[in-house]
């Protein structure tokens, strides 16, 4: 995996930077669970998951103890990556080969 | 009953010796004889473009070329060759890249030799169509 920061090709294993120690994933402030760069929601707790560079946006209310007032733009950036996680998950779903012989019918 | 021999040729390109054991086993058992082996995209192009097969099983996942490289380059040289995907892989966005590049059939591993036997079938009425329309 290349490092966002130093490009350094890691092991694809290695969860920080063998150069830089940068982290290679996102990892969730909720469970602390870690997932890969591009994930966008936890794959243990469903939370959003950090990046850089909106990383205010998804701090988990219930843990600062407070909730968060977000701004109407904040709002629709949430939505529209929700929305394409959703996306992601209905392209991965899986088919059976009845489906399949549908599709290649 | 044996079947009788069928005047057709296979190429079979899957990285698992127990899957190509399988397939040729499956094939020679509905009396196609002809039948090349490959272990991986790249080879399974080399052998596709020596023997030219009626029709090629090819696997998805394999080291060096993967199944849908290998599918692409084969439509490439003869777009109207007749490929079924045989893969475990059964994520709708890959069996639709499968599709879009153009393969024929698809059958999900592990199957049952009756499915097996059907999707030849379709293979062999196509082939049989084709020789119709010549």
């Amino acid at each position: 995996m290349e490092c966002p920061n130093c490009k350094t090709n890691n092991d694809e294993k290695k969860k920080f930077c063998t150069t830089c120690g940068t982290a290679l994933g996102a990892v969730c402030k909720r469970c602390g669970k870690m997932g890969k760069a591009e994930d966008k929601f936890c794959g243990d707790c469903g939370t959003a998951l950090l990046a850089s560079s909106n990383e205010h946006l998804f701090s988990h209310p219930a843990e600062a103890g407070v909730v968060k007032q977000y701004a109407l733009d904040e709002i629709e950036e949430l939505l529209s990556l929700r929305k394409i996680a959703r996306e992601e998950e209905a392209a991965s779903e899986r088919v059976t080969q009845h489906d399949i012989d549908s599709i290649f019918s | 009953m044996i079947a009788p021999i069928l005047p057709y040729s296979v190429l079979v390109v899957d990285d698992s010796p127990h899957s190509r054991i399988l397939l040729l086993r499956l094939l020679q058992r509905s009396g196609i004889t002809q039948v090349k082996l490959a272990v991986n995209g790249a080879e399974g192009i080399q052998r596709y473009k020596e023997s030219k097969p009626d029709m090629v099983f090819l696997d998805a996942i394999m080291p060096e070329m993967d199944g849908l490289t290998a599918l692409r380059e084969i439509k490439k040289i003869d777009p109207e060759a007749i490929v079924v995907i045989t893969t475990s892989l059964s994520e709708k966005e890959k069996v639709l890249k499968f599709k879009d590049a153009g393969a024929n059939y698809y059958l999900l591993k592990p199957f049952e030799d009756e499915k097996f036997d059907q999707t030849l079938l379709k293979v062999l009425e196509l082939l049989a169509q084709r020789v119709k329309k010549e």
